[in-house]
């Protein structure tokens, strides 16, 4: 028996009631086999067709009629509902006599609601819903600011592990980093963004796996075994949410691992250093090789967040943290004085540059809904005049005032909720463009969306709205004079209170609007200020990429270096590509490594060394950038592994540390080597727009 | 209960109906209208005609054994009641009364 195609099927479960729908669609199958053997198939199907759409109008009456049957079985006999049908179905004519009246006010209604949801949907999902953890508010990430970096989240890892020993005010601990690496589960490797997760991340995190466990004490050990667990996105994209991938292995960088686990599907981001939202796709252990420099208190290159004890605020967390640091500077002068701990809520780190922004936007989108509201007053208001004699009738033929008040209520609470409806498209419209246009800038992004709550307060802005823009009318129909109002309908007059009425809405109206002009008016001059930064680099027709090679198959530093000559002589002959570098970090996107050095010739010494973050880069990095050479020269190929050691700075650090003294051909000590300064290159913002150029190396 | 008139289409399934017998089912009421009326009528208006017929009690359905062909579902079948068989009854006399004398000659069928 051949398959209904699926619209046909479609189409028919629309209008049959459900009882019936099998029957039909066997009925229907069974003839168009005998046509399909008799005839063509395309005649046959021609015929389904044919069948199926002339179907729909009889099938739909039939449904109609019994849902009407239904509901007079529903309503016969009661006085309100019946009242209620009434003035519904009054209000249906009403507005249609008035059309364009009443699509005013329902477009009116879209725009607000629209805009109020889709605001408030992104407010709620960023600032006002607690994080996807459990035990959310005691979740800290713990900060190290130095000066130089007061905004660099990074802490070092000897300090971390002292405090763990012995802070009082914290339950847990983890550290934890974010890296790209490549993957491979099938046959084509991919790129796969990893946190690398410290003993204790995912305790302090409290997560439960859906499968599987989390990481075991001896898998963060470099002699240990090599696991990975998977989030829960990857696991359903890559594994079809198969349950026995628990002991099933992939390949990471070229290393055999052990799926071990799987995440619970989370809502939140992920707390990563690097990223500002983070779609990760696996975990793997942070291990820590007893050789690494990370075991110098100098190295500050990993995040951390805290789980503290119950009960315990952040001030006294804060204080302990203030002390602890203390004391580290007066053990360890030479890396730690001047630096400092701090615990940032988790929640604050994700969402906090965006959290004034958001403030500024809800006050205006509510000031704009409020304006709507204020519009519709005094539009209802003013076309009121020509209900007078309609009402004054009714009232005079016995309707009580309070009746014909409600019947303006319905009226205008259906056409709000017409509005609202449409308003809720719009807004769904809207997020999922706004999300579709800034998925990195915004934290949280995939939280966003419109659930119960955000559909609650669309409610809620509808009825309000609905219930605002009526009141003034329905308030002037009760105070009903009618010997009054048909008389100044004679003389062509409104009534005094009406004027008062709509004096009020008028004052209010501008009172809204200059507060609105004023927010656009700070927004527009954020925008202007965001994008008149120069951001020292030019972006146009630059392509960035990442690329993570093997250790295992290219391991001495000579052969990785041959593999990148190699990747950059073909990416440079390739045709339209103009200059080839590469980096440890891209600009705007953060990252870097805060270090100390000491100028040769002075008498620079722990403590007070000069303190600057350092990148490593190609000699074309700059030029591929566009960024200026300002003094001396550009690095060269030549200066690569072998030959002496060189540099460049930039402007910052050359202002800051050589007082406008060209810095070129001086040496400075760094990591106990000795380098000398070639060039200096202009500022470009590393961190993002709104982060000065610091010194950098 | 008023006595309710016949439509043109409740006619022809209830007149389907008794030529079909046991063999009443939505698909061959629909082939055996077509075959005998020469009317080409959509599925979807039988099921409505027969749900309006259903609750003028005209007819009533019953549940075949499930047929191993089609994949072991049951058809639903529909027989008159003895009160659609009077209404029919009375439709035919009333038909009959207009058409005696009119000697009116049935076009042939197109197919």
């Amino acid at each position: 028996m051949n398959a209904l195609p699926v619209a046909i099927r479609a189409l028919l479960e629309l209008v049959t009631p459900p009882t019936e729908l099998p029957y039909l669609l066997d009925d229907l199958s069974e003839e168009f086999d005998a046509r399909a053997r008799t005839t063509t198939h395309p005649r046959a199907t021609l015929w389904l067709y044919s069948q199926a759409i002339r179907s729909l109008g009889p099938l739909a009456m039939t449904r109609l009629r019994a849902r009407r049957a239904e509901r007079a079985t529903l309503t016969s006999g009661d006085p309100m509902l019946t009242q209620l049908r009434d003035d519904l179905r009054y209000s249906l004519r009403v507005a249609a006599r008035r059309p364009w009246l009443s699509l005013t006010i329902i477009a009116t209604m879209v725009l607000g609601v629209g805009t109020t949801t889709a605001v408030f949907s992104i407010v709620d999902a960023l600032l006002l819903r607690p994080l996807s953890f459990p035990g959310p508010e005691q979740l800290v990430r713990l900060t190290s600011p130095v000066p130089d970096a007061p905004s660099a989240m990074v802490v070092s890892v000897p300090d971390v592990t002292d405090l763990e020993r012995t802070s009082r005010s914290i339950a847990s601990l983890g550290l934890y980093d974010a890296r790209t690496v490549t993957g491979q589960v099938s046959v084509e490797p991919e790129r796969l963004s990893a946190v690398l997760a410290g003993q204790g991340f995912g305790e302090t995190l409290a997560l439960r796996p859906a499968l599987g466990r989390l990481f075991q004490p001896d898998e963060y050990l470099e002699t240990g075994p090599s696991p990975v667990i998977l989030t829960h996105a990857f696991w359903a994209s890559h594994f079809a949410g198969h349950r026995d991938v628990i002991g099933q292995s992939m390949i990471i960088s070229g290393k055999p691992r052990t799926i071990v686990g799987v995440l619970p599907p989370l809502e939140s981001a992920y707390p990563a250093g690097v990223y500002p939202s983070g779609d990760f796709d696996i975990w793997l252990p942070l291990v820590i090789p007893e050789s690494s420099f990370l075991h110098d208190r100098v190295a500050m290159q990993l995040s951390a967040i805290a789980r503290l004890r119950p009960g315990v605020t952040l001030e006294r967390v804060n204080t302990e943290l203030a002390a602890f640091a203390r004391g580290l500077a007066v053990d360890y002068p030479r890396t730690n004085t001047n630096r400092t701990l701090q615990a940032v809520p988790l929640r604050d780190t994700i969402v906090g540059p965006v959290r004034p922004m958001l403030l500024l936007l809800a006050a205006a989108v509510g000031a704009v809904m409020l304006i709507a509201c204020a519009n519709l007053g005094s539009l209802l208001l003013a076309h009121s005049q020509s209900r007078v004699r309609e009402f004054a009738v009714r009232s005079a033929m016995g309707a009580a005032s309070s009746r014909i008040a409600r019947q303006l209520l319905v009226e205008n609470l259906g056409l709000a909720t017409i509005g609202g409806v449409g308003g809720i498209w719009l807004a769904n419209v809207l997020v999922k463009a706004l999300v579709a246009v800034y998925p990195t800038q915004l934290p949280r992004v995939n939280e966003i969306g419109l659930d119960a709550r955000v559909l609650l307060v669309a409610l809620g802005a509808t009825l309000l709205a609905g219930w605002l823009a009526g009141m003034p009318l329905a308030r002037q129909v009760r105070r009903l004079d009618l010997s009054r109002d048909l008389r100044e309908l004679e003389r062509g007059l409104g009534s005094r209170h009406r004027r008062h009425v709509l004096d009020g809405l008028v004052v209010g109206q501008v009172a809204t609007s200059v507060a609105l002009l004023f927010a656009a008016g700070v927004l527009m001059r954020t925008f202007l200020d965001m994008t008149a930064i120069q951001p020292g680099f030019d972006a146009r027709n630059v392509l960035t990429f990442d690329i993570a090679i093997s250790p295992q198959r290219y391991p001495t530093p000579e052969r990785q270096s041959a593999f990148y000559d190699a990747l950059f002589d073909s990416l440079r002959t390739t045709p339209g590509v103009q200059d080839v570098g590469w980096g440890m970090f891209t600009p705007l996107a953060g990252g870097g490594w805060g270090d100390t050095f000491a100028r040769e010739g002075t008498s620079d010494a722990a403590p007070n060394l000069p303190a600057m973050q350092v990148k490593m880069v190609s000699p074309t990095y700059a030029s591929a950038l566009r960024i200026p050479l300002l003094a001396g020269r550009s690095l060269a190929r030549t200066d690569g592994t072998g030959s002496p050691d060189v540099a460049l700075v930039n402007a910052a650090l050359a202002a800051r540390y050589y007082a406008g003294a060209s810095p070129v051909g001086k040496r400075i000590t760094f990591q106990q080597r000795t380098l000398e300064i070639v060039g200096v290159i202009g500022d470009v913002r590393s961190q993002s727009l709104w982060t000065p150029p610091s010194p950098e190396l | 209960m008023p006595k309710a008139r016949l439509g043109e289409l409740e006619l022809l399934v209830m007149l389907a109906l008794l030529h079909l017998g046991a063999d009443a089912y939505g698909i061959s009421i629909r082939q055996e209208i077509e075959r005998r009326s020469g009317h080409d009528v959509a599925i979807g208006a039988i099921y409505a005609t027969l749900a309006r017929l259903e609750e003028k009690r005209f007819v009533t359905p019953w549940l075949s054994d499930p047929l191993p062909v089609r994949g072991g579902r049951a058809r639903k079948h529909w027989k008159l009641t003895p009160l659609g068989e009077r209404a029919l009854r009375s439709a035919a006399a009333s038909l009959a009364g207009m058409l005696d004398g009119l000697g009116l000659t049935p076009e042939p069928r197109r197919s």
